[in-house]
């Protein structure tokens, strides 16, 4: 992280056209991957608790939607802020916004689900309904640049990407990116560690009131 | 006694009202930003110098560093409740075999 860091701010060279303020996207591209890669491992985790009524999948896909939304609300940050010098307002109703903000309502809709209602497999099962829209607002999301009109910048990263970058640009980016998804891997276990932990604590509680 | 459950229960629900109020106070700003855009791009600030627009690039590192910094902090105080209350449960557990 102090490497990408130390790139960003010191080793890449300022993008002609837009400032200083394009080294925003070393920090929101590697947040908005990583908050629809989040989202699609709640679906699948959730998917395969369901099939094999494995616990170890729930707390998985309970972990992965909790950092998401850390994830995803600081995509709608930070997106705002590089937004604001470049397009001249916070916020504008384009797919590709629109549609993260609505990845950032199934995250909160799928803690929600898990928080107000009792515990159980029906509950589970409604979380897991919600988990699944997210599954289907990711590649939304990847692909609102490519089916609308929209003034969000061309994708790049994956396989629909322009390689328009500078290979210095592209070099930190990846180095970005590659340390944003081990910070969110690390989160990712020590969540998971807790949520089990948690699950165990319950279940001390329910031996003792029996 | 409020047994784990319903104590965090109460805490995730004062949460997702707290997510709420931001989710409003975000779409109100939304419109409002959405409104703004339709006056003349005259607004838009300079990208020409150095140092234009570093007061975003700042925000936007600081506003990640602490949402981080205080996510990390949320768990190490919840893994520090949880050994407190597994020592409150040895106890209990202690006690109802005595």
């Amino acid at each position: 992280m102090l490497v990408a860091t130390y790139m960003i701010f010191v080793w890449v060279p300022t993008e002609q056209n837009l400032g200083v303020s394009q080294r925003i996207f070393y920090i929101h591209v590697p947040l908005a991957w990583i908050g629809m890669i989040s989202i699609v491992l709640v679906g699948v985790a959730s998917v395969v608790h369901l099939a094999t009524k494995d616990d170890k999948w729930d707390a998985i896909a309970y972990s992965a939607a909790e950092i998401g939304v850390v994830f995803a609300t600081l995509i709608l940050i930070t997106g705002a802020m590089w937004a604001k010098p470049v397009w001249g307002v916070w916020w504008t109703w384009d797919p590709k916004l629109t549609t993260t903000l609505i990845l950032w309502f199934i995250y909160v809709s799928y803690l929600m689900v898990r928080a107000y209602a009792d515990q159980g497999s029906q509950v589970r099962r409604y979380a897991s309904v919600v988990a699944l829209i997210g599954t289907i607002d990711a590649p939304l999301i990847y692909l609102a640049s490519v089916w609308w009109r929209t003034a969000h910048p061309d994708l790049n990263i994956g396989p629909l990407a322009d390689q328009t970058l500078d290979s210095q640009m592209m070099f930190t980016f990846l180095i970005s990116l590659l340390a944003f998804t081990v910070f969110y891997l690390c989160l990712l276990f020590e969540r998971y560690a807790i949520r089990r932990l948690e699950d165990s604590v319950e279940k001390l509680y329910l031996d003792l009131e029996t | 006694m409020k047994n784990f459950t319903s104590i965090w229960r109460h805490r995730i629900k004062k949460y997702s009202a707290m997510a709420g109020a931001v989710s409003i106070a975000f779409l109100w700003f939304g419109i409002v930003g959405d409104l703004s855009a339709d006056v003349p791009t005259g607004g838009l600030e300079d990208v020409s110098s150095p140092d234009a627009n570093l007061k975003y690039l700042f925000g936007v590192y600081s506003v990640s560093g602490v949402a981080f910094f205080l996510y990390l902090f949320f768990l190490t105080k919840k893994i520090r409740e949880l050994k407190a209350e597994i020592q409150h449960l040895k106890t209990l557990k202690k006690l109802s075999e005595d």
